[in-house]
């Protein structure tokens, strides 16, 4: 149910970037190093992905004058793009801990490759879709993950890989030839609907209305990319709710903070109606370190998001 | 390096090997039954017996064996569908997207697809009495499948309807209803005849043609995939985003047909696009036309705002026309891109005409202020008839903007001067020039408009919504904001284009679209 917002005033002033900054031409070389200093006040090396480039959906969103519609239309459009949550019941040959592998490998590609997190998260959405429509076999699963995460680059990124990176990194299990008909196969199942609000574009948003510190942000970011690990519970929480779970985890986490009355407001959740979800994040967020699989602990450790794996999850929930 | 090998991974040998403690794994393993071995074999033998079917793959494909492939699908109630690499080998199935019968809607589409199944055997007719059945007409499968009203069904697809009634007892899935548009012709180039051919470049090629199924003119956008790099991006986006843009002021894409050697993507035509109205009347558009399409480019454009869609390539040419003055946004190419290319895909160089100067300094600062730029430029070119800064390179095009609007100083731009690509470029100091003495047919409302899209700073600029109430507008009454989405201006009766006097017409394509506007009524 969206509950459009009513009132929740945007703040301008929002983008940390000059308009003009002239080391982002560097940007338009194929896989260059991205992670050059982005703007003198920033003393690290931080994530290209949340504060350069523009999809920066920040940047789109920052629009005072349509921030609200663009909610709303992002609330309307989770709910079209959204997987079949109990799909995996009926694969008769693929398990929810396969995809997690799947998954905890596309997270490595991700970082390998210097791909923005929006692409992994709709990878993966693709997946999901595809696989709530389409039975699998575990041979063919990478396959499946390879070409969704080639069809996301090519949404998402200025310089997506080409075709043979992708045949590379699954040590040649699949010639170019394959990855490709699963392209087509993909785009014919997702019949072309590949612009799928994900956890990342809430969050951006979220980041928006309510000013939090880096770490906040970083914290919330690695919760939310926990999330993609495990469908199991998570496919059943829309974007918007998981990413809503992650920013008051993260916050409560950091500083003792919580949910807000402008991000009540502009999404219509209150504390009550997405304790369930936050229950769950918080359980994985307890077992995160003994999860089998660990490539996001390993990104979230880097510097350029503030080591935030590293911090103790708390014990126990206390919200108000 | 020794990243990368850790990247390179088999993971079907991690999930072949590594899961013996998997509960749910071995669960799956034991339940499974032998129809699913048949399947894996399959899927082993590979992609060389693949290839030989994909040349045999014709476009055709029967209803009957797609009911069939349910039908076999429901009698393994644990399996999804049809297994991948079936799919794989059966590339005839590839034409049309199966979604999954058991996965719909719990047990509910199994019934429907199990009825339907039978059609071609039989006792859809026992059906039919229970449910003392009307006859189903043409009207009625318009309004089911949300098909235009002009639209000519193929023999026999009537009777077929008729026999297979369960369709309107139901509410249809979006399964049984990609099934019949298939049937009936959408997702079939056979369905499309090419005529003229519009445009060429290396990726792709645009023809007028004609629908077999309405006998309206499309246009026919031809992108071959024989490219190593499988469907290009510009196309992915282009489609993804149509798909989802449904305005009046929006060029519509009816049909997509995916192929493996190309992808069509079928347009509603008109006639003509902004540059070649222009040069039809003698670069002297009528001031209340210019008035009705900037508007309607407005409306177009904040349709998409709203919507986190970007156009990035707004130019005369994007800008299509019909006769009745419907302007339509086209080309969502570069809609989205991270970085404005150069070149497009066709290699011809993507002009920087209605480029802002945030973005040609270097801003990657992308949002929908980017437009609105573009949106100044095409509106001094209509009122004028020239287009308003022609620059061929990055330079040339900055001086042509500082030359009018004022070199940029600290006042006028916060931190240019300490712009890199700026300082570099050392352009003389211009004072600003009065617009007004560039735009004689302009009012002063119309310049004052001009003014605040043509601001250097992105978030100076006017934003569509804004634009659409500025005075300017004031002339064409309140209603026009008010108008739904799909709903053309020319709706409103006060709303008309006024003739142009220069207007060359050219009498074929004038004789074409009245014969098929007459035939249009005639259905």
């Amino acid at each position: 149910v969206v509950k459009k917002q009513v009132s929740a005033k945007v703040k301008t002033s929002q983008n940390p970037l000059l308009p003009l900054n002239p080391t982002v031409i560097g940007l338009r070389q194929p896989l260059s190093t991205l992670d050059m200093p982005m703007d003198s006040s920033f003393d690290f090396p931080m994530d290209i992905s949340i504060l350069d480039t523009e999809e920066k959906p920040a940047n789109v969103i920052c629009v005072p004058d349509y921030a609200t519609e663009i909610h709303s239309y992002l609330r309307e459009m989770e709910l079209k793009s959204r997987p079949k949550a109990g799909y995996m019941k009926k694969q008769p040959d693929i398990t929810n801990s396969m995809r997690a592998i799947l998954v905890d490998w596309l997270v490595e590609v991700g970082e390998e490759y210097k791909l923005q997190n929006e692409t992994l998260y709709l990878a993966v959405n693709y997946i999901d879709r595809f696989l709530s429509s389409m039975s699998v076999l575990r041979g063919k699963l990478q396959l499946v993950g390879t070409a969704a995460m080639l069809l996301a680059s090519k949404f998402e990124e200025i310089y997506p890989p080409e075709v043979a990176e992708f045949v590379y990194i699954t040590d040649d299990t699949y010639t170019k030839k394959q990855v490709l008909r699963m392209e087509h196969l993909v785009l014919k199942v997702l019949s072309f609907d590949l612009a799928a609000p994900t956890v990342n574009q809430f969050l951006t948003q979220y980041f928006m209305y309510e000013s939090v510190s880096k770490k906040v942000e970083s914290l919330s970011m690695f919760l939310g990319e926990l999330s993609l690990i495990d469908s199991d519970p998570f496919l059943k929480y829309l974007p918007s709710q998981t990413a809503a779970a992650a920013f008051i985890l993260a916050h409560y986490t950091i500083c003792g903070g919580s949910w807000t009355t402008p991000l009540a407001e502009v999404t219509g959740y209150t504390l009550q109606s997405l304790t369930p979800c936050i229950m769950d994040l918080h359980q994985t967020y307890l077992n995160a370190s003994q999860h089998a699989q660990q490539a996001v602990r390993e990104k979230y450790k880097g510097s350029k998001y503030h080591e935030v794996s590293l911090i103790e999850p708390p014990e126990k929930l206390i919200l108000s | 390096m020794d990243r990368m090998r850790k990247i390179k991974r088999q993971l079907s040998l991690t999930l072949r090997g590594g899961n013996t403690g998997d509960k749910s794994l071995s669960e799956t393993i034991g339940s499974q039954d032998t129809a699913h071995s048949d399947s894996d074999a399959m899927s082993v033998r590979g992609s060389g017996s693949v290839r030989g079917a994909v040349r045999g793959a014709g476009g055709s494909f029967s209803m009957h064996s797609l009911l069939q492939s349910y039908s076999s699908t429901l009698r393994r109630p644990r399996s999804l569908g049809r297994s991948l690499s079936s799919y794989l080998n059966h590339t005839t199935r590839l034409e049309i997207v199966h979604e999954d019968v058991k996965m719909g809607s719990d047990g509910e589409s199994d019934q429907a697809s199990a009825t339907s199944s039978d059609e071609v055997h039989s006792p859809v007719r026992v059906r039919l009495r229970n449910n003392p059945a009307r006859k189903i007409s043409t009207e009625d499968i318009n309004k089911r499948l949300s098909l235009p009203a002009d639209i000519r069904l193929p023999d026999g697809y009537l009777e077929k309807f008729n026999l297979n009634s369960p369709l309107f007892d139901k509410p249809l899935s979006r399964r049984l209803r990609r099934v019949s548009l298939s049937e009936i012709g959408f997702g079939k180039l056979e369905t499309y005849v090419k005529l003229d051919k519009l445009g060429e470049g290396t990726y792709a090629t645009v023809y007028k043609g004609r629908s077999k199924l309405t006998d309206n003119l499309v246009a026919l956008k031809e992108i071959r995939l024989e490219h190593e790099e499988g469907a290009p991006c510009t196309a992915i986006r282009e489609v993804s985003l149509l798909k989802d843009l449904k305005h009046a002021n929006i060029v519509t894409l009816h049909d997509i047909i995916h192929t493996q050697k190309s992808l069509t993507l079928v347009f509603e035509y008109l006639d003509k696009d902004l540059k070649q109205y222009l040069d039809d009347c003698g670069s002297c558009i009528n001031m209340h036309n210019v008035k009705l399409f900037l508007f309607q480019l407005l409306r177009g454009l904040n349709y998409c705002h709203k919507r986190k869609v970007l156009h990035r390539d707004l130019k005369p040419q994007n800008l299509l026309i019909n006769e009745r003055g419907e302007l339509k946004l086209a080309d969502f190419g570069l809609a989205r891109a991270k970085s404005i290319p150069t070149k497009t895909y066709s290699n011809e160089v993507v002009t920087l005409w209605y480029r802002p100067p945030d973005i040609l300094l270097g801003s990657t600062d992308y949002s929908t202020q980017i437009d609105m730029w573009g949106v100044g430029c095409i509106f001094y070119e209509m009122s004028t008839g020239r287009p308003l800064f022609p620059g061929s390179t990055v330079e040339e095009e900055l001086h042509f903007i500082f030359k009018l609007l004022g070199t940029p100083t600290e006042e006028t731009w916060p931190g240019i001067t300490s712009n890199e690509e700026f300082i570099s470029y050392n352009y003389p100091r211009y004072k600003p020039d009065c617009l007004h003495n560039h735009t004689p047919r302009l009012d002063n409302e119309g310049v004052d408009l001009l003014s605040k899209l043509l601001q250097f700073e992105g978030k100076k600029r006017i934003s569509a919504e804004e634009a659409m109430r500025h005075p300017y507008f004031r002339s064409l009454g309140g209603r026009v904001l008010a108008l739904p989405d799909n709903t053309s201006i020319f709706a409103l009766q006060d709303i008309q284009l006024e003739k142009e006097p220069g207007m060359r017409t050219s009498s074929l394509s004038d004789s074409v679209n009245s014969i098929s506007r007459r035939q249009s009524l005639l259905f």
